[in-house]
């Protein structure tokens, strides 16, 4: 499928990432520099590192597969799945985190709860970014070698070899600097392939009239709200309730990877205005990642796999020279998604295990290299396991669930530790622990409890309830820390206890 | 009620309005943000540093996006 020009791109692209990633290393000698980029990041890279992460090479794949499915009704997820949220971490939460000087999430939720809260958090995502990145490996490596014939084990060791370096060197310097390429490769080859696609079909209206002419069941096609009874798993219900009132927070206010990078900004400005531009550059990713779906209804009717759509419209439509630069994307969207989870997974591990509990007061020099060690180990942990997940095929689904039960009960925790002084330490933890385990027993008895056949939206809403009521409850008949400890880490709280009338002066 | 039953009968066009309606209160809230929150970590303020002009942008482009759909 490939032609010389193809390979050559690639080859070029990888080998200018792994420079690029490589020149950062000289920016990084602390800790602060390989995990927070010497807080010195500029809005714009940030949003662009914060959107290129969130979307992996097999999103392109699966979201146009949806489309071709479902419709447009996918792209809530990057539209309403985002915005407000993506706001209301501007405003209100990345700026507290980032005032408060914190590395990782699970760390605001220990100095908020206790330290219990935060080692369950950090565990928690240290355990999902490890075994994922097995996963997205092996899952990848499959999707290059059906597409682009290139043997597994290939595409494994160049991917790893080329993030590894420069993110092993560069931290998260050259993971947000090399993503911003990536972000704009990934752009060019995608909005290339859509307008090449909507020139094939006639453009929009003649697309929109050809796919409604199809069938009553088109007819739905190009609503972004289905009604409560649709086929599809996106009724308007689980949209509003649980992505845009859950699952969007939790993602965009209590994910490492996407909160890290905000805590690089070279000051609150920029921290909050990384996040609004995030949210406008997240609006445009439908058009990349589900107009292809929609125009290979069109182009390709009656396929029995919607996953076919996209590597077929590439066979179908692309000239040499920009297949290589969509595949060039496609790496793009494994890179970025790989040396996002590389990065975080060695905050977590450094920050919140190794230096409270296995070596406490040593010096920034040895956490900067055990950060460094444990990219490498992480790294090799994913290439090791990655081969396992061809026995299992059900686990990348199991370990997008195993993460999906903490969402909720992590927002409830995340919205009152900064909302509800009267929060307290126990109440978090009693929240974070019942509302995982209505989670679980909710999506184990999902048959009893639901109509629709894929209840996560409602999942991760209830289980956000009921770690709420759950934080409530138990809060309100135990004790909570002191005003002085929590200033700073709750809403407008440091502003009243310095305020005069407010602090029992004149 | 797990399901959200109780909101079968809302017809599309309502449940539609209530998505505008959630950013017309999203931007509400953005224009009551104090003016000082804006710039915090500016040492110089330019018209253009102003983060409700570009938060209320998202919120007109998202808008007319369910608008359209």
């Amino acid at each position: 499928m490939l032609t010389g020009i193809d390979y050559f791109i690639v080859i070029a692209y990888l080998a200018g990432m792994l420079a690029l990633g490589y020149y950062f290393k000289k920016f990084v000698s602390s800790s602060e520099d390989y995990f927070l980029g010497g807080r010195s990041m500029p809005f714009w890279a940030i949003a662009m590192s914060i959107v290129v992460s969130d979307i992996g090479a097999l999103d392109f794949v699966g979201v146009s597969g949806q489309a071709y499915r479902f419709g447009i009704s996918p792209a809530n997820f990057d539209w309403i799945g985002s915005v407000p949220a993506m706001l209301l971490a501007a405003f209100i939460f990345v700026p507290y985190f980032w005032k408060a000087g914190i590395y990782t999430i699970p760390e605001y939720l220990g100095r908020r709860y206790n330290n219990k809260v935060r080692t369950l958090a950090s565990l928690t995502w240290i355990i999902f970014f490890a075994f994922n990145l097995g996963v997205l490996f092996w899952a990848s490596a499959v999707f290059l070698e059906a597409i682009m014939g290139w043997p597994v084990w290939l595409s494994i060791i160049l991917t790893a070899g080329v993030v590894g370096l420069y993110t092993y060197f560069g931290g998260i310097t050259a993971v947000v600097m090399t993503d911003v390429v990536q972000m704009i490769i990934m752009f060019v080859g995608g909005f290339t392939l859509v307008f090449l696609a909507f020139h094939h079909v006639g453009g929009w209206d003649a697309m929109v009239q050809k796919i409604t002419a199809l069938g009553p069941e088109y007819q739905n096609h190009f609503e972004l709200i289905q009604p409560t009874d649709t086929p599809t798993p996106f009724p308007w219900t689980g949209i509003l309730f649980g992505l845009t009132f859950v699952m969007a927070n939790a993602y965009m206010i209590g994910n490492q990877t996407v909160v890290q990078r905000c805590l690089t900004a070279k000051n609150e400005w920029h921290a909050k205005m990384s996040m609004i531009m995030a949210a406008f550059l997240k609006m445009l990713i439908p058009v990349l990642v589900l107009f292809p779906g929609l125009v290979a209804i069109v182009m390709l009717p009656g396929l029995d796999d919607g996953d076919k759509a996209l590597p077929l419209m590439i066979k179908e439509i692309l000239p040499p020279g920009l297949i290589g630069l969509m595949f060039s994307a496609f790496f793009a969207g494994l890179m970025s998604s790989i040396d996002s989870m590389l990065n975080s997974t060695a905050t977590l591990w450094t920050k919140d295990i190794y230096q409270p509990y296995i070596k406490k007061d040593a010096d920034d020099k040895h956490y900067l290299k055990v950060g460094k060690i444990t990219t490498a180990v992480i790294l090799l942990f994913g290439i090791a396991t990655a081969p396992v997940s061809s026995s299992f095929p059900g686990i990348y689904v199991a370990i997008q669930t195993f993460l999906s039960f903490f969402q909720g009960p992590i927002f409830a925790l995340l919205f009152l530790g900064i909302f509800w002084k009267r929060a307290t330490q126990w109440g978090g933890l009693a929240g974070l622990v019942i509302g995982i385990g209505s989670s679980a027993t909710l999506h184990i008895f999902s048959d009893q409890f639901f109509t629709i056949q894929d209840p996560f939206l409602y999942v991760s809403w209830w289980s956000f309830v009921v770690g709420f009521v759950v934080t409530v409850s138990v809060s309100l008949f135990s004790a909570p820390h002191d005003d002085t400890r929590l200033s700073g880490l709750v809403y407008r709280l440091a502003e009243k206890m310095n305020s005069p009338k407010l602090a029992g002066g004149k | 009620m797990l399901n959200f039953d109780w909101l079968a009968g809302v017809p599309m066009d309502v449940a539609n309005g209530i998505f505008l309606v959630l950013f017309a209160l999203i931007g509400v809230a953005v224009l009551f943000v104090p003016k000082d929150y804006m710039y915090e970590g500016l040492k110089e303020i330019k018209w253009y540093h102003n983060l409700k002009i570009w938060a209320i942008g998202d919120l007109i482009f998202i808008s007319w996006v369910y608008y359209i759909f």
